[in-house]
């Protein structure tokens, strides 16, 4: 069953057409790999889907229902949530602070009861902080919960982005480039995280991302995209046969 | 940012209304200053409160003049008590923010800062041409706070131009209920939600923050208790005019913030005591006066760049110590209160420590 299907997206930023007609769908509980060369339009692609743009044509649906140009938080209220590329952290907070924050659509009494500290919230409370507890030591950041979110190693402020997502228990993450910036053994533990993610928490993922050996190793389905545009689909091993990839995808990456 | 706690409130704020009126009751000059003191401090925590949400503003005169003026219609004009005028007036001023934060607050950064300046000095210009509240005469003759009695007992007693005593409790009081207010919003999980809007919009709306509203509410809370405070001032001081809400009232709300300390909690009553009294005790050296206190500023600037309060970090070892023992003292006391949650982790593992 499809949980995201996006029908004829465009967008236009004054002349550039940053997306052109993109069609595609993600069913559940699987890994989806969006690739392609720098400026493929993979971000925009996520910003239009989450509501951060409004797109200048076509149709998200999610879930059944139709979500295209709805508000952000409306759409992660809905079970969407993306992570950022460049690591987007609440950096002046510690970490356990950060999953705390991002319990906003976890917790069900109103900002007047959390103000007044109302009977009901504190139980609540309670219940907020042991699940975001739950979800650090799950991810192996327990032991960094009092530390600053920016004194936190690389590798782990991706991870720490994973924990803010995981906190929402949206229904699909959208990945992007979690593993920017990671060694060799970083990347594999990241990896492992995202599949043990979506089978143990019975998440659909979109992974977007640069490099071809992690998308070919994570993913079931594959989109590529170049200029907007998407020249090819398939499963991981159909389309590193594909020409028109091998041409645009390699062809850039030499030229840069 | 360190979490302030409660203790320091309730002790500062029984000096302030207990210490200060037993030494200076008869002292209308020091009354006078105290009473200013507590007005701009108040407003001075609402540029913070707006700052929480990474918003700098310079347009909080604009929403003391609209508490003035409200009240100042409410009073004169609908025949209103003070008693009633006050919380009306706040409380028009705070849907009056709310209505044009949808607008106002789209703007982010220096535009927002410009846009906040630019929106108070529209607004004093327009009630300059506005003859029902007079115009550029202002108004004058506003009614004192009325006396309330039930039968011959005096709930509060009658305000009298002579005696400042009654204003001081007032404004003093209404100062404390401010920072109480603050201290709980900064601590409850709406405190995180402005501290997260200032350091990442993006990513609280993608986590489900609706950032909007909740600009809006801080906005909106802030102009409501600067709303508090051009109500009281506009019934002390009985008369007032356009021009007495310029952009400078604004600068300086900022700057009363930023000398003691935008982050901290005190910090907008620290710098605003603070630099009120230097400039009281320079009046003797009256043509160096504004040099040296602009001097001090720029020192503070210089040398404590977080504000005045960030001397915290230089402190010697028996402060700390000593603050140390007052904490604990403190949560204590608040463990067999019946503690407010959200206020430290340690805590509830003590409870159920001694539980089990």
């Amino acid at each position: 069953m499809a949980l995201l299907e996006v029908y004829g997206l465009i967008k236009h930023f004054g002349g550039l057409i940053a997306v052109s007609d993109l069609d595609f769908v993600v069913e559940k509980r699987t890994i989806l790999g969006i690739i392609g060369p720098n400026g493929a339009g993979k971000t925009t692609l996520y910003n239009l889907i989450t509501g951060v743009f409004r797109p200048t044509g076509g149709k998200v649906i999610f879930n059944g229902e139709d979500i295209t140009g709805l508000s952000t938080h409306r759409i992660a209220s809905k079970g969407l949530v993306r992570t950022f590329q460049t690591t987007n952290l609440f950096h002046e907070m510690t970490v356990l602070q950060n999953v705390l924050l991002a319990h906003h659509l976890f917790r069900k009494s109103g900002d007047i009861a959390q103000f007044f500290a109302m009977p009901g919230f504190q139980g609540e409370d309670r219940r907020v902080k042991k699940r975001a507890m739950e979800i650090l030591d799950n991810l192996g950041l327990g032991a960094h919960k009092d530390k600053l979110a920016k004194n936190l190693p690389h590798g782990n402020q991706k991870v720490l982005g994973m924990a803010l997502a995981m906190a929402v228990s949206p229904k699909l993450m959208l990945l992007d480039e979690p593993m920017t910036g990671m060694d060799e053994t970083e990347t594999t533990a990241m990896m492992n995280l995202i599949k043990r993610v979506r089978d143990e928490m019975r998440m659909t993922i979109v992974v977007v991302e640069h490099d071809m050996k992690v998308i070919m190793g994570l993913s079931e389905h594959i989109i590529v995209l170049n200029f907007g545009k998407k020249i090819a689909e398939g499963p991981p091993r159909e389309v590193t046969r594909n020409r028109a990839v091998i041409e645009a995808y390699l062809g850039t990456e030499e030229g840069e | 940012m360190k979490k302030s706690r409660l203790y320091p409130i309730i002790i500062l704020a029984a000096i302030y209304l207990v210490g200060i009126p037993i030494l200076f009751r008869h002292n209308n000059y020091v009354l006078h200053v105290f009473i200013l003191c507590s007005q701009l401090s108040i407003v001075a925590l609402t540029v913070r409160l707006v700052y929480t949400t990474g918003e700098l503003t310079f347009g909080q005169v604009a929403f003391v003049m609209f508490g003035a003026y409200g009240s100042g219609i409410l009073a004169m004009k609908a025949g209103f008590s003070f008693w009633l005028a006050l919380p009306g007036a706040g409380i028009l001023t705070g849907l009056f923010a709310s209505l044009i934060g949808f607008p106002v607050l789209r703007l982010k950064g220096t535009y927002f800062a410009m846009l906040s300046l630019v929106l108070a000095e529209v607004m004093r210009h327009a009630v300059r041409s506005w003859d029902f509240v007079g115009g550029v005469r202002g108004l004058y003759d506003i009614p004192r706070p009325d006396a309330i009695q039930i039968g011959t007992l005096a709930l509060i007693p009658r305000f009298t131009p002579r005696d400042r005593l009654p204003y001081y409790y007032l404004i003093a009081f209404l100062l404390v209920i401010t920072m109480v207010v603050f201290w709980r919003l900064d601590r409850s999980p709406l405190g995180r939600i402005f501290r997260g809007i200032r350091q990442s919009d993006a990513l609280a709306a993608s986590l489900g923050v609706n950032v909007m509203k909740y600009k809006i509410i801080a906005y909106g809370i802030g102009a409501f208790f600067a709303g508090l405070v051009g109500s009281f001032s506009a019934h002390y001081m009985t008369v007032f005019y356009p021009e007495s809400f310029s952009v400078w009232d604004s600068i300086y709300y900022v700057l009363y913030a930023f000398i003691g300390g935008i982050s901290y909690l005190w910090g907008p009553i620290v710098g605003c005591f603070g630099l009120l009294w230097l400039w009281e005790f320079l009046h003797p050296v009256a043509q160096f006066q504004m040099v040296i206190f602009a001097g001090v500023v720029i020192v503070v600037i210089l040398f404590l760049p977080n504000g005045a309060l960030s001397v915290e970090r230089f402190l010697p070892s028996w402060w700390t110590g000593l603050s140390r023992i007052l904490r604990k003292r403190s949560k204590k006391l608040a463990a067999q209160v019946g503690a407010m949650p959200d206020s430290s982790d340690r805590k509830a593992e003590g409870k159920s420590d001694g539980s089990a």
